[in-house]
């Protein structure tokens, strides 16, 4: 059963508010180019665990956010497969999905963006939505529309939308990477916030190492069509990225970033 | 001063602003208007009344054909013309439009029936609908449909192009958004295809009914059996001047409704 057939069997049934596991399996992916097959990754084999915060990293061009379309069912692979297991054993998921820019409908407000996504989830009113809005900080806004706000508000609209629908995985491509840095770091210490009192995984795709290493528990690192660098997050919550530990953790990840091109 | 105050006397200046702009343009298209008829009051001067009255009998003659009910009857039949142009230049020129936004094969498949389409003027379909439809018509009364086929081959280029662009110009990040989203195709259609090509649907349909009811009237002018064209037409042919400008003022005064 692909991505798509498991999101769409959990909206319908419903049920929620646990976190779902990845199992990325033998995963391949090839272009089909002007120039002959481009080949993206290979053989790929990786496992999320429930309600954990994994940030996959790499240069541009590394196959970063294919690798998201794919574990998000937009795009096909070339072969292997992704994986849900969800707590009760059915693998029913929904996915939630940020995107870099918000995506949202210039023509309906804030809370209907929301109404949008939630088609076919039976447990969505208004309250809920309003709820989400609440939760991102954006309760004058309701009836706002997203060209009546600043661009970091317009991606917390974007978080308040996926939470909506009660994903047990998080889908999130280079959320902040649009913003300015005060904004971006307002919105990383409320997802980690949200996270924390939510219980969803997070699969976070970007190419900044101080934001993964804010955010994540784990740090994947793709390049040369391979998953490079695995490495788990050894720091306390809440982090200082003026710390010790982190600024150490953090030049080893960078070595091990860029070891890549050393090779 | 007090804010509210403040706010108040800044909201009396942006009205008395727009007031006074608007009483502007209103004041210079009167003007305008006022010129056009002193100049043609002029021209009436030196020809004879029965071959161009002035504005104000031309007015006075219109004003007698609303009153005495002849002006609606054709009115009518015109705009039963228009309608049905009108639907079908938007379902051909929609479906038209749709094809070649969606894809390049359909753009380049249809692009060259929308170029011809466009070069063509209304008063050339209009001989056309009149050659073919003149032929059967007094057999079998066809003679009425050469207004709409006239009007809808001239309008659907236009309608095409303009859903065309619409089309193509979908945000299509908002369509991937849906996607991933498992969002309905039908509600896809509602929520964002729609809003996003509103702009051109209603562009469309504003160029639709301007055009459509100018070659409409000329159509009937060739091979009309009523209708305004038809009445003007029918008025110059028995040497009734005079009622042909009041037609004439009756369809400028549609058109400017429009």
């Amino acid at each position: 059963m692909s991505s798509r057939e498991l999101q769409s069997t959990s909206r319908e049934s419903g049920k929620n508010n646990n976190a779902g596991s990845i199992h990325i399996e033998q995963l391949s992916k090839e272009f089909d180019t002007a120039e002959g097959y481009e080949l993206v990754f290979d053989n790929i084999n990786v496992d999320i665990e429930p309600g954990s915060f994994v940030c996959l990293l790499g240069k541009s061009g590394s196959g970063k956010s294919t690798m998201l379309n794919i574990v998000s069912g937009i795009l096909e692979p070339t072969s292997g497969r992704v994986r849900f297991e969800t707590a009760d054993g059915t693998g029913d998921v929904t996915l939630g999905h940020v995107f870099q820019s918000p995506r949202l409908m210039p023509w309906d407000s804030n809370l209907k963006n929301i109404e949008f996504v939630n088609e076919n989830n039976p447990n969505y009113t208004t309250e809920v939505g309003k709820k989400q809005l609440d939760l991102v900080g954006l309760t004058e806004h309701y009836h706002k529309y997203p060209g009546q706000l600043s661009g970091g508000q317009r991606q917390r609209v974007g978080i308040a939308r996926a939470l909506s629908i009660d994903p047990e995985v998080l889908l999130m491509d280079e959320p902040f990477s649009n913003l300015d840095e005060i904004t971006a770091e307002e919105l990383r210490e409320q997802l980690l916030d949200l996270w924390s009192e939510m219980n969803k995984t997070v699969f976070f795709v970007t190419h900044d190492m101080t934001e993964a290493i804010q955010l994540a528990d784990r740090l994947l690192m793709l390049g040369d069509g391979e998953i490079y660098g695995d490495l788990e997050v050894p720091i306390e919550r809440p982090r200082r990225i003026d710390s010790d530990a982190f600024l150490k953790f953090r030049q080893k990840a960078i070595d091990t970033f860029n070891s890549i091109d050393e090779d | 001063m007090s804010i509210q105050n403040h706010l108040s006397r800044l909201n009396v200046e942006l009205l008395n602003g727009s007031l006074k702009s608007l009483l502007n343009d209103t004041l210079a298209r009167a003007i305008g208007l006022g010129v056009g008829f002193v100049l043609w009051t002029v021209l009436a001067a030196q020809f004879p009344r029965e071959l161009l009255p002035t504005p104000a009998e031309t007015v006075g003659l219109a004003w007698g054909l609303v009153t005495d009910g002849t002006a609606w009857i054709h009115i009518s039949t015109t705009f039963q013309s228009l309608f049905w142009a009108f639907i079908f230049a938007m379902l051909l020129g929609g479906t038209l439009g749709v094809l070649m936004g969606l894809n390049s094969y359909g753009q380049n498949f249809f692009t060259p029936a929308v170029n011809i389409g466009l070069s063509i003027p209304g008063l050339a379909w209009a001989a056309v609908a009149f050659l073919v439809f003149s032929y059967e018509s007094i057999a079998l009364g066809t003679l009425r449909y050469a207004p709409v086929v006239a009007a809808t081959l001239t309008v659907f280029p236009y309608v095409a192009i303009n859903i065309w662009k619409g089309v193509e110009n979908i945000d299509h990040d908002l369509l991937r958004m849906a996607d991933a989203f498992s969002i309905s195709r039908r509600r896809v259609l509602w929520r964002i295809v729609l809003p996003n090509i509103a702009p051109q649907i209603f562009s469309a349909v504003r160029f639709g009914l301007a055009i459509g009811w100018k070659v409409t009237i000329i159509a009937e002018l060739f091979a009309g059996s009523a209708g305004v064209g038809f009445k003007l037409e029918h008025a110059y042919q028995i040497y009734q001047y005079e009622e042909a400008w009041a037609w004439a003022a009756v369809f400028l005064g549609i058109i400017v409704i429009i």
